[in-house]
């Protein structure tokens, strides 16, 4: 088989076994997902080029914790979330992740198990409204919204990658999606003086 | 530069450095022993709590604020300022940070904090209780007194009996019309005064009593007493004077 058609998790098994020149193959494959992760949560472009840069240098120093029981995509994202929390640091802006949030602290009741989306009209129409939305939603609420909608991922791999209570993930998402409606209420009243 | 460029451009800028030696991939090794470094810090940071809440279960009863509950609400009133805040405080600082510690486990920020939260108090509770029972602090103290206890031996002395204006604990050495003479874990002589309160009939000589009252000089002006059991007292004074019996 050639190395190309391998799953990412052979390739960064082979790269942990001393064949580094294959780590090109899982930056070719990740480069323009993290570029565009990286360009919603943060503002500036320049954070952006940089913060990808570092994202990639940091998994292959890091490379030989990455267990390949786990989903590469994953420890990846899990990087990349480091790598925007130390950006937002450094540009010292407050509220992506709050010291104390009763969202993490207290259970939440969740509606449904926070599967991947199977239902492409779903996550496109989702993507749409998000793509109008995004820029105008806390942070907080940000991150999960786009790695579920955007990014594909199940809430079980969200809380892996911010480590966060499962049912906080869910309970983000469902305030995200509400701020959103919020959102277009509001934009269809400035548009038509009344909501639909 | 189009797409394909740009992504040769990071992989081949960091592959290059790795060839260069500019950066290196960590060996596995290093993340084995961080993690076991990890997990050793948390244990110790959980022994640690144990033992800070143990002392401070110990250091009540030898106080004997332990018992005030059962004054009823004059005793309740009492407790609040008798209690040891500091390792109160010392306790809870370092239970935060132990959570925020654990939270690097799946297991752990999987779920929603309140439940491990409650789980490390719980844990602290339980083991910290277990261990109050036990004969440790006693003779970690008997060890202070006679100067054989370094680093911690000050914890002790400090804290291990703390001194209480308005709460006194010992046993009775002689019983008097208005008033009994007592023996503290300090072994002060005190005299206990009643005139607001009555001795009872069950107060007799070698009962192990707490007695709340204003103390000045070795005169405590009682307003209540109440008789311990005395197998929490002896194991105590036991520890404190001289060397297990058995």
């Amino acid at each position: 088989m050639n190395e190309f058609d391998k799953k990412d998790e052979e390739i960064a098994y082979l790269v942990q076994s001393g064949q580094i020149e294959l780590f090109s193959i899982l930056v070719n494959r990740y480069e323009v997902k993290m570029t565009s992760y990286a360009r919603r949560m943060l503002y500036n472009a320049e954070d952006v080029k940089d913060v990808v840069q570092d994202i990639f240098t940091k998994a292959f120093v890091y490379m030989n914790s990455f267990d390949k029981k786990r989903k590469f995509s994953s420890w990846l994202y899990r990087i990349a979330h480091n790598e925007i929390i130390n950006a937002y640091k450094k540009n010292k802006r407050k509220g992506f992740l709050p010291l104390f949030d009763l969202d993490v602290f207290l259970p939440h009741h969740l509606n449904n198990d926070g599967d991947k989306i199977s239902n492409d009209l779903e996550q496109k129409e989702m993507q749409e409204i998000i793509s109008k939305c995004l820029n105008r939603i806390q942070d907080k609420y940000k991150e999960p919204l786009a790695l579920y909608y955007l990014e594909g991922f199940s809430y079980k791999e969200i809380a892996d990658i911010m480590h966060l209570p499962v049912s906080t993930v869910g309970i983000r998402i469902k305030r995200s999606k509400e701020i959103m409606k919020h959102i277009l209420e509001k934009q269809e009243y400035n548009n038509h003086g009344h909501p639909r | 530069m189009d797409t394909q460029d740009k992504q040769n451009s990071i992989s081949e800028k960091i592959l290059a450095k790795a060839r260069e030696g500019q950066i290196k991939m960590k060996p596995r090794a290093y993340f084995i022993f961080k993690t076991a470094l990890f997990v050793l810090g948390i244990l110790v940071l959980l022994l640690s709590i144990i033992y800070i809440a143990s002392f401070a279960i110990f250091s009540l009863r030898a106080s004997g604020a332990w018992f005030l509950p059962r004054f009823g609400f004059l005793g309740i009133r009492n407790l609040f300022g008798a209690l040891p805040w500091l390792l109160i405080l010392l306790s809870a600082v370092l239970i935060v940070m132990l959570e925020l510690f654990a939270e690097k486990f799946s297991f752990i920020y999987k779920k929603p904090m309140m439940y491990s939260l409650a789980g490390i108090i719980l844990i602290v509770i339980i083991a910290s209780f277990i261990l109050s029972n036990t004969p440790l602090h006693t003779k970690l103290f008997d060890r202070a007194k006679e100067g054989r206890l370094p680093l911690i031996g000050a914890l002790y002395s400090k804290y291990g009996i703390p001194k209480s204006q308005n709460i006194h604990h010992g046993f009775v050495l002689e019983v008097q019309e208005n008033a009994v003479v007592m023996e503290n874990l300090r072994g002060e002589k005190l005299k206990i005064i009643f005139d607001n309160a009555s001795i009872g009939d069950d107060i007799s000589i070698g009962d192990a009593v707490v007695v709340i009252g204003q103390r000045n000089a070795s005169v405590v002006s009682a307003t209540a007493i109440i008789k311990i059991d005395k197998d929490d007292f002896f194991l105590l004074k036991r520890g404190l004077t001289k060397p297990p019996l058995r």
